[in-house]
């Protein structure tokens, strides 16, 4: 606990004997596949799907009248049919279904089917979407959502302020590129009931999306999550309707469907970050102190809400940055549009208007010639301080900590005072972002947010622990054995943890928000806990120790000079029918939200962070090398030192890609970025030098102090890129990602201007 | 997803011409690495594979003579690790270096990328700017031609039903001559090139009779000689008001596509001017 190991998932990955989806087959299995629209918006005339139904080796063709449940897989707003039924709202929606004995006889199939579209005009922006007499994606109108922060006065800030400046920002949409594309096998059992094994982030939620489609109870849809390649948010609530897919098919044929999405398929169907446009208007006094800011956040959210209002919140809450302003007024929108939905991707709302609210403060820096560290400095929150939401921070606020020490460790002072220029046409320059992140699902997502944990400790002195949270390659499985190893008192390699099953744990909500080794962690220590206590009471009988002076450690129960094995007392346990097995259960700490004054504590504990990015630019081509990055994040207690920093680095590596290049491209409603050969995402060529810094400023809700962290590393990269650009060059660009044409004609119309 | 096809393997060159003569839609596999890509996507749906990896006549990297002729089977890998391209072409293995990652440089072939005749390939440019020669073999017998003639647009050649490209000749550069490649690429690694530039100087140290040979990529439909800024650079000094001309002079007659997500047309435009100048930098310095 605290000290770097190695993750126990780490040999079965790298020897590949890890069990992903696509690597079961059983028995009679079919192959599933499923027929998108060509067209962003249409309407549905008639499905003719006779021809398929008669290819030799089809099993079934399944269009939405068939589905026995009801069409309906929205996770937060009921807007989605699981298969389009009259209408197709983008390019990724799904008319049918085929099951197959090959894929190839099942894609076949699908060439065979004949549907009969009539197209609608679209709308393929959210400005676009809000317009007057703009087409609806959905009947109620194309404003999904508006959220609001109401703090303060902001005419009394505005006038009080030495310097106002505004700025609007636009962010990009971004793929996960998990490494695994989304796959499921459904299996039907004798009993009529339905087993799932999948790529799945959160099973509890395919569990209900599927049992709902089918009309079954939930007690009959069994959700195993099978080793998942990556999941980033993507694998989120997309699952659940492969997963709906797959189960439909099973349902329909009784035989076992598999469904493995190609990457090009999970392309055009799963989620992206929310392209965004953002206005700030931010004022501070000639000392740089930030009095107020006024935000509008426009977020195009796609053809179906998914966890767009969600998304909005944490959007909302952060959109101040990690600062104390005193006068704040947020208005956040998401408009529908007949793109790809947006959804839930890694920082979930935040990195979108980091970029602009860092690239703010650097401005007001620039322009009251103050050093860009101070002004984070002078308004960064600390214990005490207020949040936008009017949430007075009482734990566990690293900030500042994180502000000095990614300074010191990055030689800050000296590096912006060196000479930008290092050849005719080449520049460095050096650029700072802070962040702050809710840990878990907060206000808005409050009734979600307990977990549990189901222990056992069997006859031999080994541990198994079922937690509801999912591993995913974010090392959750190894922080949440450690967590248990030290609890116990045992050697690491005592403990297994099971992989996730609706069936071993009660609903413990969604793996996401950086909630898991805190949940599942919680839920765990509270289960061995319970344990430890009826192991206790028989030790202090057997060993004539009072309990309290006894401990649990280096496989020993011992205290007051005496001692028996972990294993021999579990034996005692047994032979007198003790019971060693124990469910555990945490909630989130209370948290609220006004929905007309944004006021609240909109989260229980927050994450906080700081990089500093340093970067080249040719002046030529305006291509941008990210050299170093010094992150330096306050997770808390770093349960596993190692598996923090892998998470910074990955994070980072993922943020340069949305400051330089990464972009899922539409245009009107149609992806231009289908594949991995045009969705582009680093190489180990492009990686930076990535220092993380772990700074602990504990939580004493989290175990051992714990907080989240699987978000935080993403959040302020581009804004760091961004800003070290504009220290290179002096130019300030406001859209992402920096792709090198930008850069170059920003920088000749500079030139043209001296 | 594949389509079933019939798969040949001959290991002499008679029979291979045979099966290309005898069959109407035949495709050539050697390296594979954009073939199959090719053929999961469905763009070709050849019913007869050859794979030619057993003919040796389309091996080796030796001098015949003062040319240096690459078999077509030459995988990238191969260049990397030839001696003679490290010596004489050097241009060649800074092609080589960044093209795909190790894994398909270790398959794919030059044939296999003359032939596939993309106008940004990684060794468009350079065999361009060197003038090679492609041999290729038909029944009918063998027949040599230049390889800015061979090319005849995106994804076209003049290569004749029944025929194989065997080898590709390059002549001996003069004692001295420098080359280089560049290029433009959205990530450093596994990327094609938005744009790239090769260039050899012949008596880079003689102003007076020094040859500057210019041929860019990705910017028409096959890769093309710079003629016009050949010759307002030979035998002239190079100062930066003959550079500025050269910029605005590369950029007559472009007309790269304007479809391509990797760059705009006139970013490639300004691109191999910047390139240019860069290379000659690099090649003209000492």
């Amino acid at each position: 606990m605290g000290q770097p190991v190695k993750r126990i998932d780490a040999r079965s990955k790298v020897t590949g004997r890890a069990r992903y989806v696509a690597d079961v087959k059983i028995q009679g299995m079919l192959y599933g596949k499923m027929l998108f629209s060509p067209h962003a918006h249409a309407h549905i005339k008639g499905i003719d799907t006779s021809k398929a139904e008669g290819l030799p080796g089809v099993w079934a063709v399944i269009t939405a009248q068939h589905i026995p449940g009801e069409n309906q897989i929205g996770v937060v707003t009921p807007d989605q049919p699981l298969l389009a039924q009259e209408t197709v709202r983008f390019v990724g929606d799904c008319v049918a279904l085929v099951a197959a004995e090959s894929a190839s006889v099942a894609e076949k199939a699908l060439g065979l089917i004949r549907v009969d579209y009539q197209t609608l005009p679209g709308v393929y922006t959210a400005q676009e979407a809000l317009g007057e007499n703009s087409p609806l994606v959905h009947q109620g109108g194309n404003l999904l959502t508006h959220l609001k922060i109401r703090k303060g006065d902001l005419k009394k800030g505005i006038g009080e302020c030495d310097i106002l400046l505004e700025e609007t920002f636009h962010t990009q949409r971004q793929e996960h590129v998990y490494i695994e594309t989304i796959g499921a096998l459904a299996i039907p059992e004798g009993d009529g009931s339905m087993t799932i094994l999948g790529s799945i982030q959160c099973p509890f939620y395919v569990q209900k999306g599927v049992a709902h489609v089918l009309g079954l109870p939930m007690n009959k849809v069994r959700i195993v999550q099978a080793t998942t390649g990556g999941g980033f948010g993507g694998k989120e609530d997309v699952p659940s309707e492969i997963c709906g897919f797959a189960s439909l098919l099973a349902w329909k044929t009784h035989r076992p469907v598999q469904m493995i999405l190609t990457r090009e398929e999970d392309l055009r169907r799963s989620s992206k970050r929310h392209p965004m446009s953002v206005t700030y208007k931010m004022g501070a006094t000639k000392g740089g102190k930030i009095l107020c800011a006024q935000i509008e956040v426009l977020a195009d959210v796609g053809a179906y809400a998914t966890l767009s209002p969600v998304v909005m919140f944490r959007s909302t809450v952060h959109a101040t940055g990690p600062y104390e302003i005193p006068h704040v007024k947020v208005d956040t929108y998401g408009a529908y549009t007949n793109n790809i939905p947006s959804g839930a991707m890694r920082g979930f709302g935040t990195p979108e208007v980091t970029f602009a609210h860092e690239s703010m403060v650097d401005e007001l820096a620039a322009k009251l010639n103050m050093d860009p560290i101070q002004i984070r400095l002078i308004n960064g929150l600390r214990l005490g301080s207020q949040t936008a939401t009017g949430q007075v921070l009482r734990e566990s606020v690293g900030l500042e900590e994180t502000i000095v020490k990614a300074k010191e460790a990055c030689d800050w002072e000296s590096k912006r005072a060196e000479d930008k220029r290092i050849g005719p046409s080449r520049r460095r320059g050096l650029g700072a972002s802070a962040m702050f992140y809710g840990v878990s699902l907060g206000a808005k997502g409050w009734p979600l947010d307990g977990s549990a944990a189901a222990v056992q400790v069997h006859q031999d002195g080994s541990v198994s622990v079922a937690i509801g949270g999912t591993e995913m390659g974010q090392g959750a499985q190894t922080v949440v054995a450690q967590m248990a190893a030290e609890c116990m008192g045992l050697s690491l390699d005592r403990i297994a943890i099971l992989a996730t099953d609706t069936s071993l744990v009660p609903d413990s909500g969604p793996t996401v928000a950086s909630r898991t080794t805190v949940f599942s962690g919680n839920a765990t220590l509270n289960a061995l806990e319970q344990i430890k206590r009826s192991m206790t009471e028989l030790a202090s009988e057997l060993l004539a120790v009072a309990p309290e002076k006894l401990d649990f450690r280096d496989g020993q129960v011992l205290g007051g000079g005496k001692k028996i094995s972990f294993d021999q007392l579990v034996q005692h346990c047994y032979s007198r029918n003790i019971n060693l097995g124990a469910e555990g259960w945490f909630v989130s700490p209370p948290c609220s939200f006004d929905e007309e004054t944004g006021q609240g504590d909109a989260y229980y504990v927050y994450g906080y962070g700081t990089q500093i990015a340093e970067v080249e630019v040719d002046l030529d081509t305006g291509q941008v090398q990210v050299l170093r990055v010094t992150a330096a994040h306050d997770v808390g207690k770093a349960i596993n030192p190692q598996g923090v920093s892998c998470q910074i680095e990955g994070g980072v590596v993922q943020g340069v890609g949305y400051a330089l290049l990464e972009n899922f491209m539409m245009v009107k409603g149609q992806i231009q970025t289908p594949d991995l050969a045009t969705y582009t995402i680093p190489t180990s060529l492009d990686v930076p030098q990535v220092e993380p810094i772990i700074v602990e400023a504990i939580s004493e809700k989290g175990p051992y102090g714990a907080k989240g962290l699987g978000e935080q590393p993403i959040i302020p990269t581009a804004a760091a890129v961004a800003n070290a650009i504009h220290d290179a060059t002096g130019i300030r660009i406001t859209k992402l990602p920096i792709g090198p044409e930008a850069l170059r004609r920003a920088l000749l119309e500079e030139r043209k201007e001296l | 997803m594949l389509r079933p096809f019939d798969y040949f393997h001959p290991n002499d060159m008679a029979e291979t011409l045979t099966l290309l003569d005898q069959e109407d839609e035949t495709s050539v596999l050697a390296g594979g690495t954009d073939l199959l890509v090719k053929m999961r996507r469905g763009s070709i749906r050849p019913p007869v594979v050859v794979d030619i990896k057993g003919l040796e006549e389309c091996q080796g990297i030796r001098w015949e003579g003062d040319r240096l002729s690459l078999g077509s089977l030459t995988t990238f890998n191969d260049l990397l690790r030839s001696q003679e391209a490290h010596k004489h072409f050097p241009l060649l293995i800074d092609a080589a270096r960044v093209m795909g990652c190790y894994e398909v440089r270790e398959r794919a072939t030059l044939g296999g990328n003359v032939v596939n005749a993309s106008p940004g390939a990684e060794s468009g440019s350079p065999l361009a700017v060197l003038e090679a020669q492609v041999v290729l073999k038909g029944r009918r017998g063998e027949r040599q031609m230049s390889i800015g003639h061979f090319w005849q647009g995106v994804g076209k050649t003049d290569l004749a039903p029944g025929e194989l490209l065997v080898r590709i000749v390059i002549p001996r550069l003069p004692e001295g001559s420098r080359s280089t490649y560049l290029r433009r690429s959205r990530v450093q690694g596994m990327d094609l090139a938005s744009v790239n530039v090769a260039v050899v100087v012949i008596n880079p140290r003689l102003p007076e009779s020094r040859e500057i040979r210019v041929a860019l990529g990705a910017v028409a439909p096959t890769p093309i000689r710079a003629r016009e800024v050949e010759t307002l650079l030979r035998g002239q000094e190079i100062t930066s008001s003959l550079l500025s001309q050269m910029r605005d002079k590369i950029q007559e007659g472009l007309a790269p596509r304007t479809t391509s997500l990797r760059a705009t047309p006139g970013y490639k435009k300004e691109m191999v001017g910047v390139l240019t100048e860069m290379a000659l930098e690099v090649l003209l310095k000492g």
